[in-house]
């Protein structure tokens, strides 16, 4: 027969319990007053977690990039993949991008405020490039769009008697793109490595520009930035047996520099007033990131592949005109995983192959206040014939823990020719 | 013959080619400097035979030597420059020395490194109190009396001598900046004000005297995180940065106080997306709590509240135009302040009974103080005049001419306060 817990236990228990209903209780220390949260002013449309390019069989595949090679893209994430590419591959990708953001700059932050969260459009060409394999190297050039800055414009405009005495309008823009050099070698037959170099080059800018018309007054805010940095990448893949793929990459900290440009500039009728700075040095400190990834085939026309990838947020620091600015960031693990599904068709003569893709991703942003993710759903389909593929994904995704209820899509459109 | 006409020759040659580049080195010396045009530096000027480059906007531009620079700093002419780099060259390291003491005053209120240029931002705040708390430990003692929404500290400076003791019996004057985040200039007047009461307790008597019998407290700096989104998002934000839970921010600071507080909807708002809200509640907010018990800690005898625009000194009440028990008294303290900053630069501050003479408020600061305390009280609206002029916008050149002409009425303030202590 069981005896009871002693009563020192219950007493315990009791004193534990009254002590977390009280911390429940606190009241909240005002840590949440205007935290904008995902949308400062350098991060980028829809994820801070950017790591390369994402083509369409990636966003297919739920994000994964870290073990299968599709096109020359892998240089960018892991360039050990370039040795599975055909001996030449040329690639194009383009893409559109969709997201909310609620919070940003001025905007719902104190000035202005909006009747709901603002939308985001963004098409744009964000990756070409090549690769070449001879013998056990494969060499691969690339030009890609990594981040964007770009902000929905907003205008506000004052009447009286129908009569415009006051418009505010503000703006920003801006991208950041990168220059990979990466070399792939073949060890062997289940073995490669392989390294790239990165030369990132961008710029983002920003201006509130403000009028009353009856006073002839005009009010100007300007900044902008023009980035540089350098990183290198790497990884390598491993065939552990016929069915089982995986495969490790990295992508060194980095200091993401800028020279930056200010102006405050207020105008009326008698005179002009100017402040204007300059900073030679801002600097925002990129993470480490460091990812792995495993695929297994199901069989000859099925394949699941699954990438976990570590960001290391908590040492990322601005320093913007010599002062530190507040980014209270984690680190992250992103987790995506996808399956891919090979057909295949006869038509005019030729064999058709196609995929069908599905994914998911899990991708927590770095801010510790709110804490927020992203689960995203992907499709994706394609067709390859000859030398040519043709590659469609899109992915669907909302945010949690705002409050916000942000939302981000991504469809992605990739052209291959290989040889 | 040919011997000497080799000579003259040689002569003429190296006059010809290397005189110029050595006067050429010499004039890579020179730089621009201006000074203020005041009756006092024309008179002075004049017999100082300088390259005089232009005369404009109340500036004299000068084309200066090292040797023109020695000549004001002897004259006590305070000059500066475009970029408020201190010329070093040729510049004699004796502080005691009156041009390069005042000249040093004036370059030492510059920021000069965050986008808002020679204004100072949150964290130069920060590092100036701190620095001149460790320059001169027997004189400044740097207070935390609370932090803002954002979790910033409200820096409070004590000016005392045994400033580590409280020591009885001393007048007790506080001068506060920002309590409107747009009125970049508020945060310029009472950091100055404090710096130039540690830095010339040595060399001037007066001050040592003032600063021997009362306790100067200044709070630069009310409002940073308001502050701060000046700078970083919108230049023309007024309040705080309080989340009002209904998509709108902020609470105006000095329509917060807990005197005549939400007496109507004129001299303030209960609407939460106006400039002019007055929060919740009286003392709603973390930055004018922080006012409200260094008042109840201390026992001042005068608060002086440094916003701008308007140029100029206004005094309780602000909620009605009908005038205070105090308004003769308050009225000649002004008329008195007005006339010591015009003998400075030759500005005119006017004065008056602030609901008479801007426009009707309630929940202030000023108000406040003589209500609740029934001291003097007094919010000095700095330059420009107007909206015309640059509203809140003052240009950075003339920073140091609008903090040089609120000395001798901070220092008639410390002198009232302790002749009625």
């Amino acid at each position: 027969m069981k005896s009871a817990p002693p009563a020192v236990f219950w007493a315990f228990s009791t004193c534990i319990l009254l002590v977390l209903i009280v911390i429940l209780l606190l009241p909240s220390s005002g840590w949440t007053q205007v935290k904008i949260g995902q949308y400062v002013d350098e991060a980028s449309v829809r994820t801070w977690n950017n790591i390369g390019v994402l083509t369409a069989p990636a966003v297919g595949l739920g994000e994964t990039q870290f073990t299968l090679a599709r096109d020359s893209s892998v240089a960018l994430t892991n360039p050990a993949l370039l040795s599975r590419l055909p001996k030449f591959t040329a690639s194009l990708n383009g893409s559109f991008v969709r997201a909310t953001c609620l919070k940003y700059s001025l905007i719902n932050t104190g000035a202005i405020t909006s009747t709901g969260a603002m939308d985001i459009g963004i098409i744009a060409l964000d990756y070409a490039g090549a690769s070449v394999r001879y013998k056990n190297f494969t060499l691969a050039l690339s030009f890609g769009l990594l981040e964007y800055y770009y902000r929905p414009g907003v205008r506000v405009e004052s009447k009286y008697e129908g009569q415009l005495y006051h418009t505010l309008d503000f703006d920003q823009d801006g991208a950041l793109r990168t220059i990979n050099f990466a070399l792939a070698y073949k060890i062997n037959e289940r073995f490669s490595a392989g390294i790239g170099a990165n030369f990132i080059k961008g710029n983002l800018e920003k201006s509130v520009d403000e009028r009353y018309y009856v006073s002839e007054v005009t009010q100007e805010d300007k900044d902008s930035s023009d980035y540089s940095g350098f990183y290198v990448n790497g990884g390598v893949v491993y065939d552990v047996s016929d069915r089982v793929t995986v495969a490790a990459m990295f992508r060194t900290p980095y200091t993401k520099k800028a020279v930056s440009e200010s102006l405050i500039r207020y105008e009326s009728r008698y005179v002009e007033i100017r402040t204007e700075a300059e900073a030679k040095d801002n600097t925002y400190k990129q993470p480490l990131v460091i990812g792995v990834g495993a695929n297994y085939k199901l069989s000859e026309r099925i394949i699941v592949a699954s990438d976990l990838t570590y960001f290391d947020w908590s040492s990322y620091a601005v320093t913007y005109y010599e002062e530190e600015l507040d980014r209270d960031f984690r680190d992250i693990v992103k987790v995506s995983a996808g399956a891919e599904y090979w057909g295949d068709f006869q038509l005019f003569g030729k064999e058709w192959r196609f995929p069908l893709r599905i994914g998911f991703n899990y991708d927590p942003q770095p801010m510790k206040d709110p804490n927020i993710y992203y689960l995203y759903l992907s499709v994706g389909t394609g067709f390859r014939v000859g030398r040519f593929a043709v590659d469609l994904s899109g992915m669907f995704g909302k945010e949690y823990g705002s409050g916000d209820s942000l939302n981000a899509q991504k469809v992605v459109l990739s052209l291959s020719y290989r040889i | 013959m040919t011997k000497a006409k080799i000579a003259i020759f040689l002569l003429c040659f190296f006059v010809l080619v290397l005189g110029p580049s050595l006067m050429a080195q010499n004039h890579w010396l020179n730089t621009i400097v201006w000074v203020e045009k005041t009756p006092e530096n024309v008179a002075k000027l004049k017999t100082m035979w300088l390259d005089i480059l232009m005369d404009w906007q109340g500036k004299i531009w000068i084309v200066a030597s090292p040797d023109d620079i020695r000549k004001l700093k002897d004259a006590e002419i305070l000059y500066s420059n475009d970029d408020n780099e201190p010329d070093n060259k040729n510049e004699s390291n004796n502080d005691n020395e009156p041009g390069n003491r005042l000249h040093k005053g004036l370059e030492s209120i510059s920021a000069q490194t965050t986008i808002n240029g020679a204004f100072h931002s949150y964290r130069e705040v920060e590092s100036e109190v701190y620095a001149l708390e460790r320059s001169y430990p027997n004189l400044v003692q740097v207070h935390i009396i609370g932090n803002s929404l954002e979790m910033r500290n409200l820096y409070a400076i004590k000016i005392s001598d045994n400033v580590q003791a409280d020591e009885e019996g001393e007048a007790e004057v506080l001068i506060t900046g920002c309590h409107h985040a747009r009125e970049w200039i508020s945060v310029e007047v009472p950091l100055y004000v404090a710096k130039h009461l540690a830095e010339n307790y040595a060399t001037d008597p007066h001050i040592r005297d003032l600063v021997d019998q009362a306790e100067v407290w200044i709070v630069p700096l009310l409002n940073p995180d308001g502050l701060e989104y000046t700078i970083h998002f919108y230049r023309y934000w007024r309040k705080n940065m309080r989340d009002n839970d209904n998509r709108t921010y902020g609470v105006d600071p000095n329509r917060n106080y807990d005197f005549m507080w939400g007496n109507d909807n004129e001299g303030s708002s209960a609407i939460s997306s106006s400039y002019v809200y007055r929060g919740p509640a009286p003392f709603s907010e973390p930055e004018t709590q922080a006012i409200r018990d260094l008042f109840a800690q201390r026992d001042f005898q005068v608060s002086i509240n440094y916003h701008n625009y308007s140029q100029v000194i206004i005094y309780p009440w602000g909620y009605t135009n009908e005038p205070s028990e105090m308004d003769a008294l308050l009225e000649e303290m002004a008329s008195e302040m007005a006339a010591r900053m015009e003998r400075v630069n030759g500005r005119v501050y006017g004065y008056g009974q602030a609901g008479n003479q801007l426009y009707l408020t309630n929940g202030g600061a000023t108000d406040w103080a003589l209500g609740v305390y029934g001291i003097p009280a007094f919010t000095m609206e700095l330059p420009p005049v107007d909206q015309q002029q640059g509203g809140f916008y003052n240009p950075e050149e003339e920073i140091p001419s609008i903090v040089r002409e609120n000395i001798p009425a901070m220092l008639y303030v410390i002198e009232w306060a302790i002749e009625n202590k």
